[in-house]
């Protein structure tokens, strides 16, 4: 479970993040839509202890990220915008590396599974990442938060460059993923996606988070007129 | 965590054909060294056989001619005589050589500024005896491509190429992010990256070390301790350049960047500070010109000389043990006796001389041997000449061994040519000889190794404060 309280980041004086508070739940896709230096990022950096709040908590499971960093680490699972592995290494091997370090090593077949259940064709396993699309590296990460049994997944635009094969497919693990009551924060610009697999919305302007509803409270378009509503 | 981490590193290093080729080519420079050094070590070896041998020769020649002058089937102008002491004791000098020490291919240090066999003589001042040696000006220049080179100014380029972008690649390629999201701790991931490169190029540089050793064929059982030496020296030297290397990568600058800084770093420790402390020690400590000196010699000799006589007879008052037992004859030999007797009082005269020309020169050698503390690439060539035979201290022990040498074998003449005797053939056996001992020179190894201990430890520590405070913001961004 993710909670922000009152979550605040300033960068020299210039307020990124003001007070914003939330709750993910356990299966909750909580989408933050909102536009380039909303504050997005911010929030995902302060999960992730990237950066230090200037005010407000970060918790996730209970746990202040600041202060226990490294637990609170393993219980997470990151796919940033676009996933950076080794390009020397084999699928597998990224996976069983990134693994090892959060401190779960699984034996190869568990691996190669949660690579198969991520959606990674089975011949590509054993090939080099260089050799590999931005919606394979992609599905490493999905396969490494499997891999991981991670309770909460942090996303930064996971699907932005995606072509929406590769996107709809993105969409489905993360169903999977909600199914297994993962703990999902988002942050995205599709809005499309954000009604179809969220069950929350956030939406943030310049650091506050001006609105906060649940997908089943509206329809795509009501959505979209919200969302330039609150932009203009 | 530890072993993983390693395991993928080492599969990512090996998969890295840039790595192995750089490995390749450095061992390859390691053995073109050491052979380089072990054919300088052959040549300074051949020399002194090559002197060794014309003496065995003379000596030969000089027993025989001997034998025919006692039996009278030859007769000689006086001063070619054989038989006479003054002419076997300049004639035929012994060779005092320094034989190189068995790890002298290791580092050429002093050893192409010197010649290793000087012939004392018993006229003439072993204090003046020349111990430069006549080389090409170009070679000096550039110094000689021995081990030493390699270990000290080639090894930190190859450390630094292992290590530059440590950080700054996982930043600039993208996957620090997916790393720092996983619960590790920055330093010790990033320590256990080095430590792994650190372990190659140990292993790689003792590899050639022993490969060298091998082809050079010097046994390594005898030189054991000397080989263990180095390969701590060469360790403590590894190390201390990669954890430059982890502080540098810690300010989160580019990978370009960091390389500037540490070359930076390269040419101040290895180039720069050398040459400023050579250069420190010549002005503070200006050694006075050896010429006048030799000049000042010459004055005091050929005024003593002048009054030879005179001192002679005084040093019979000093010496009565050195009067003529047989009286009845002229001693053949008197020009010499003269000579030996003012010798005293010239090495009285000329003393405050070459005392101050001896205390200047090793105030400069103290202060260049203390500074040696400020860089980590002098404590290691201090060290590996130490360990070669090849260090100043070891030809200034070369120097005064010699010079004692030429007192003995004065000593061995000058009793015998007060007395007027003549020189046998069984005399050649009882001629003194010079042996080098390498034992008289202190090692300052000891101090290097802790010199350089101190340096890694330092860096070390730095690197472990530096990480502890860095900022996370320069990493993400």
């Amino acid at each position: 479970m993710l909670e922000a309280k009152n979550l605040s980041k300033s960068y020299n004086g210039q307020v990124a993040l003001n007070a914003v508070s939330f709750t993910v739940n356990k299966g909750d896709v909580f989408c933050l839509l909102g536009a380039n230096g909303a504050g997005k990022t911010t929030t995902i950096n302060l999960f992730l202890n990237f950066v230090e709040p200037s005010g407000g908590e970060a918790l996730i499971n209970g746990l202040s990220v600041s202060k226990h960093s490294l637990a609170t680490k393993k219980l997470l699972s990151y796919i940033p915008e676009s996933l950076m592995l080794y390009p020397n290494l084999t699928g597998l091997e990224n996976l069983a590396y990134f693994a090892g370090l959060s401190g779960s090593k699984q034996n190869k077949e568990v691996l190669q599974s949660a690579l198969s259940d991520a959606g990674l064709q089975v011949d590509a396993h054993a090939k080099r990442v260089s050799t590999y699309s931005k919606g394979m590296r992609q599905k490493v990460g999905v396969a490494l938060a499997l891999a991981k049994n991670a309770e909460v997944l942090l996303l930064d635009e996971p699907t932005s460059g995606l072509d929406p094969k590769a996107s709809n497919e993105f969409s489905e693990l993360l169903n999977k993923l909600k199914s297994r009551g993962v703990a999902t924060l988002m942050a995205t610009h599709d809005l499309f996606r954000a009604k179809e697999t969220g069950t929350h919305i956030g939406i943030m302007k310049q650091g506050t988070l001006v609105e906060q509803l649940t997908t089943d409270q509206i329809n795509h378009t009501d959505l979209e007129k919200l969302y330039l509503q609150h932009m203009n | 965590m530890f072993l993983h981490q390693i395991k993928y590193e080492w599969l990512q290093l090996s998969r890295d054909k840039w790595v192995s080729t750089l490995l390749i080519i450095f061992i390859a420079l390691c053995l073109f060294a050491a052979n380089n050094g072990s054919k300088k070590v052959a040549l300074r070896q051949a020399e002194v056989e090559a002197s060794l041998a014309v003496m065995r020769a003379a000596d030969s020649d000089f027993k025989a001619n001997i034998d025919s002058v006692e039996r009278g089937l030859k007769t000689v102008e006086p001063w070619l005589n054989p038989r006479r002491l003054n002419f076997i004791g300049n004639r035929a000098p012994r060779v005092a050589a320094m034989q190189p020490a068995p790890l002298a291919f290791l580092s050429t240090g002093q050893s192409d500024l010197f010649t290793h066999t000087i012939k004392p003589t018993l006229y003439g001042e072993s204090y003046v005896l020349s111990f430069g040696e006549l080389s090409n000006p170009v070679q000096l220049m550039f110094g000689s491509f021995d081990l030493a080179f390699v270990l000290i100014y080639l090894l930190p380029l190859l450390v630094l190429a292992f290590s530059y972008n440590l950080l700054s690649s996982e930043k600039e390629q993208g996957s620090l992010r997916l790393t720092l999201a996983q619960p590790v701790s920055l330093f010790a991931w990033l320590f256990n990256k080095m430590i792994l490169r650190f372990f190659i190029m140990t292993t790689i540089v003792t590899t050639s070390l022993i490969l060298a050793l091998v082809i050079a064929g010097i046994p390594i059982v005898e030189v054991f301790s000397s080989v263990l030496l180095i390969v701590a020296l060469v360790t403590l030297y590894i190390f201390f350049w990669f954890t430059v290397s982890l502080i540098v990568n810690a300010f989160g600058r580019s990978s370009g960047t960091n390389a500037i800084t540490i070359i930076s770093f390269w040419v101040i420790l290895v180039l720069l500070l050398p040459a400023a402390i050579s250069q420190l020690a010549n002005s503070l400590y200006p050694v006075p010109s050896r010429i006048n000196m030799i000049h000042e010699m010459r004055i005091a000799k050929s005024d003593a000389e002048k009054v030879a006589d005179t001192i002679l007879s005084s040093y019979y008052r000093d010496h009565p043990e050195l009067a003529q037992r047989d009286t009845t004859i002229q001693n053949q030999y008197q020009f010499y006796l003269g000579y030996f007797a003012s010798q005293d009082v010239v090495k009285k005269s000329v003393a405050p001389v070459l005392e101050e020309y001896q205390t200047k020169l090793s105030a400069q050698q103290q202060f260049v041997e203390s500074f040696r503390f400020i860089s980590p690439s002098l404590l290691l060539q201090n060290a590996l000449n130490d360990v070669a035979g090849t260090s100043s201290r070891h030809y200034d022990s070369y120097r005064s061994q010699v010079v004692a040498f030429a007192e003995e074998w004065r000593a061995y003449f000058l009793p015998r040519m007060f007395n007027n005797e003549w020189m046998t053939k069984t005399d050649f056996e009882r001629l003194p000889t010079f042996t080098f001992h390498y034992g008289q020179v202190d090692s300052t190894s000891s101090a290097d190794i802790v010199g350089l201990l101190v340096f890694a430890v330092l860096t070390f520590v730095i690197s472990s404060l530096v990480y502890r405070n860095i900022s996370r913001k320069v990493l993400i961004t």
